[in-house]
């Protein structure tokens, strides 16, 4: 990139529709995604392994149809836990976790996880938007913001009419929270999926 | 699995994906740059069953090939251009595709080439208007369609 922002300003689906020719605008998306999608499939699951395998098929699943997302102006969070819905169910249907994204694009998968159950599946939706309502209003706006619409800290801050800053803080505290409301315990700053390079500018 | 080691986990997940996405990429790269230096020394002598397999086409063909391969473009007028990227060709229609749906992007249609299924194109616009098309492995990579479809008789003839 020597044009334009840098890639962890820009939209998800600006990140998804660059990735067509880029692997490092995809990541930016998996990083912005990935500890908050993990932490809601090891609270549906309560597997640790599984919730991660899960979600590493969720992800590559995602890199092999990126073409397909369609930009509603909401982000990839509803896209991404669409697939992972659909990646429980079928797992759920095999009695195995899926593993056909990750061997298309060439990802190992763990030999030994248990036998997906029904009840990971039930409640799905209403879960996920449970664990969002039950964040305070400010930490929310920004959540939903920042990672569901995907926009970038400075529109979010002036939509906010807060400071960039005070946006970064209130979306760390937010993630923060909703790990916690999933299940997850606070993980360090460099795992979020607040990009840590964004904290730096 | 502790907070940690989950996180560490994921960090690596990361890496792993994003070097299969780097694989992938470079992959279709090369596959590109293979086909268009053996487009420009065979171009001449290549019967169409064989462009078909290298993807080699000019605009004109490609836009003709979208009401060959699908009903809805037929009387729609498309004219095509090359982008830059050297494997997507945006064809733009004179009139709106039929028969009329609520949404057309994202939509998926063949391109038939020589009454042969030659690659695909994705629509972009909700109207309809505006669509970028692909030809042969490119379609696939796009997921368009199978394979085992490139070359196949089309499966629907065009009405324009």
């Amino acid at each position: 990139m020597t044009n334009g922002p840098p890639f962890n300003e820009l939209s998800d689906a600006e990140l998804l529709r660059r990735s067509r020719r880029s692997s490092a605008a995809f990541r930016v998306v998996y990083d912005r995604h990935a500890a908050p999608l993990n932490a809601f499939l090891n609270r549906r699951t309560g597997d640790p392994a599984a919730a991660f395998e899960l979600t590493a098929e969720t992800f590559a699943a995602a890199w092999l149809s990126r073409d397909r997302f369609v930009d509603r102006g909401e982000g990839a969070a509803p896209w991404l836990f669409g697939i992972a819905r659909n990646v429980l169910a079928s797992s759920i249907r095999d009695a195995s976790v899926q593993r056909d994204s990750r061997s298309r694009v060439g990802l190992a998968a763990a030999a030994n996880v248990g036998a997906p159950r029904d009840e990971w599946l039930v409640g799905f939706d209403e879960d996920l938007a449970a664990a969002l309502a039950g964040l305070p209003g400010p930490q929310r706006e920004v959540i939903e913001m920042r990672v569901l619409d995907g926009r970038p800290y400075a529109e979010v801050a002036q939509g906010l009419a807060i400071t960039p800053g005070a946006a970064r803080v209130r979306a760390h505290r937010g993630l923060a929270s909703l790990r916690a409301s999933l299940g997850a315990a606070p993980a360090p700053a460099a795992s979020t999926p607040v990009n840590p390079k964004e904290t730096t500018r | 699995m502790t907070t940690n080691e989950s996180s560490r986990d994921l960090a690596r997940l990361g890496d792993d994906l994003e070097a299969a996405a780097e694989r992938s990429l470079s992959s279709a790269r090369r596959r590109r740059t293979g086909r268009v230096g053996i487009g420009v020394v065979v171009l001449t002598v290549l019967a169409a069953g064989t462009a078909v397999a290298t993807g080699v086409f000019t605009p004109r063909q490609v836009a003709a090939g979208l009401p060959a391969g699908a009903f809805i473009f037929g009387g729609t007028h498309p004219t095509c251009a090359l982008a830059s990227d050297g494997v997507t060709y945006h064809c733009t229609l004179a009139t709106a595709p039929a028969p009329e749906i609520s949404d057309f992007q994202g939509s998926k249609q063949l391109i038939a080439i020589d009454q042969k299924i030659a690659g695909g194109c994705i629509g972009q616009d909700h109207a309809g208007m505006t669509w970028d098309c692909y030809i042969g492995e490119e379609a696939v990579r796009m997921e368009i369609l199978t394979e085992d479809l490139l070359g196949q008789p089309e499966l629907e003839p065009g009405r324009g």
